[in-house]
């Protein structure tokens, strides 16, 4: 893929080179990696304090839960803004690009979840550009939120959005999934149990959102947004949200 | 078949109803008057004399006596330079079900330097198998103040209907100084799917949202979080400081009425100590 783009005032010449397919994966596992630095253990998205409340408690209600974040949470509103972002950096278009990261900003419900997309995705763009500098880097707004930050870079290192888009949902999964391993606690083997067990899910909710735009962002996860305003008010937390 | 479609289309466009309203007050002398009234039938602004101690008031009617599929109304609600309100609604807004078209019921509230608004609807019923969209926007002057709630029901749960088809949106922004600082996009489209999961709304059959924006309002962050819990029973609830201007309060459950005491006993604290007025809901919501 080689994107020139011209557009509107702003006229921003992006040059994009594909990279190939095993450059692509390796950059994505590097990147969604636990061991990638941008903090993401120290995010439980709510669970810690969904575990507290009684609602997960094994690994059957653990898959629950990360379902209904999937299909009516931020799981299925962060597919669409993650490709959007890598829409708008392809076509280099900075403006939309702006005002899909306020906007992407304005969606998330609790300070604690700001804190967890907005800290990530700036870690996420810092470590890029130090480690791969030959990664056109993309101009965005101070704070952007993570789902937005990873469609624009991976736009931007040539990486296919079919690939990047899903694999991302993965990432969120097991993050969760790791944070209640050790909360709950629960057993490693039955931790990757959830993770097979949504397989199908991930697969299901990338597929619908693929073509969608902003406008079609609906979100009805309410249990998990007051769980995550019961976490900003727990004790004794070992999560950052 | 393409002609039985295109007859559908116009039955449902004959049949459509179409409302607007729109009031703006300012401040005079000290005082909050009107200065900008509008109504087209089914939709009707009251102005009742306010109680003692209350703000300038006025009472949003529909009196269609509900919504049905296809209509639109429109309401735009500004507030002046130091000027204040308090906007309520004369009865619980029923959404009907639907023949195939949605429905939208479109707010849109200004406030500017130094304005006050207290919004407090009655709330809004969800037929089962209702298409409707209400989308509501709020745009505000960075020192204006806002407390401005909903309240949505689920199905008829009186009669133990629960909402389990249809489509309900409820799509809110507000704009501090023309940014968009918190938006959300509540869709519930596949309610039975919903209701499945923990997460989503499993043992939520209403649920309501306030919102209070003023410069430093996330002072009372910990006060909301204590009145809020006092109040609330067995309501789920809870509240988030988005940033320092702004409280976003939330409060979940199975059963309206006692999610409507919590939320009413909350508001009542509330204006208290964030408008200034009397620990009462005005007389139109205690009717």
């Amino acid at each position: 893929m080689n994107i020139v783009t011209m557009r509107g005032i702003l006229t921003i010449t992006t040059t994009m080179t594909d990279v190939s397919a095993t450059r692509a994966a390796l950059r994505l596992q590097s990147w969604l990696s636990p061991a990638f630095p941008v903090g993401a253990y120290s995010y439980s998205h709510g669970v810690e304090a969904a575990i507290e409340a009684g609602l997960v408690t094994d690994a059957e209600t653990l898959r629950d839960w990360i379902e209904g974040l999937l299909r009516f949470g931020s799981g299925s509103s962060d597919a669409i803004l993650l490709s959007e972002a890598w829409r708008h950096a392809s076509a280099g278009d900075r403006e939309a690009l702006g005002t899909l990261t306020e906007f992407a900003t304005a969606l998330i419900p609790t300070a604690e979840l700001r804190l967890e997309a907005t800290s990530q995705g700036t870690a996420f763009v810092k470590t890029v550009s130090a480690a791969w500098g030959e990664i056109e880097q993309v101009a965005l707004p101070p704070a952007p939120p993570l789902p937005v930050v990873y469609g624009a870079i991976t736009a931007s290192a040539g990486i296919a959005l079919e690939l990047a888009g899903p694999l991302y949902l993965q990432a969120f999964v097991h993050n969760i999934v790791s944070a209640a391993v050790r909360a709950v606690p629960l057993g490693q083997t039955d931790g990757q149990r959830v993770i097979a067990a949504l397989e199908v899910c991930v697969d299901e909710v990338w597929s619908a959102s693929e073509g969608c735009g902003t406008d079609e962002i609906g979100t009805a996860a309410l249990m998990a947004e007051w769980s995550s305003m019961q976490h900003e008010a727990m004790d004794g937390r070992l999560f950052r949200s | 078949m393409s002609l039985a479609l295109a007859h559908t289309d116009e039955t449902v466009q004959l049949n459509r109803a179409t409302g607007a309203a729109r009031l703006s007050v300012e401040s005079r002398d000290g005082r909050s008057v009107m200065s900008d009234l509008y109504f087209a039938q089914p939709l009707r602004i009251l102005m009742p004399r306010p109680g003692v101690g209350e703000l300038l008031t006025a009472v949003l009617a529909n009196l269609s006596g509900g919504i049905v599929s296809g209509d639109l109304y429109e309401t735009d609600i500004s507030v002046g330079s130091g000027a204040s309100l308090t906007l309520t609604a004369q009865a619980a807004e029923k959404i009907y079900k639907s023949s195939g078209a949605e429905a939208g019921n479109h707010l849109t509230m200004r406030v500017a330097e130094g304005g006050v608004l207290e919004w407090l609807p009655q709330g809004t019923i969800l037929f089962d198998r209702a298409l409707f969209r209400q989308r509501v926007r709020f745009d505000l002057a960075a020192d204006s103040t806002l407390f401005a709630g909903a309240i949505s029901v689920l199905g008829r749960s009186a009669m133990g209907e629960t909402f389990s088809s249809g489509r309900y949106r409820e799509h809110w922004d507000l704009k501090r100084d023309g940014r968009l600082v918190w938006a959300d996009r509540f869709e519930l489209a596949d309610p039975a799917g919903a209701a499945a999961v923990a997460s989503g709304l499993r043992d939520v059959s209403s649920f309501a949202t306030a919102l209070f924006a003023r410069p430093d309002a996330a002072d009372d962050l910990d006060w909301a979080r204590e009145v809020q819990t006092g109040a609330a029973g067995d309501i789920r609830c809870g509240v988030t400081a988005i940033d320092n201007n702004l409280l976003v309060m939330r409060w979940l459950g199975p059963d309206a009425m006692r999610l409507r005491n919590a939320v009413g006993a909350f508001w009542s604290a509330a204006r208290v100590r964030w408008l200034g007025l009397p620990a009462r809901m005005p007389v139109i919501w205690r009717i």
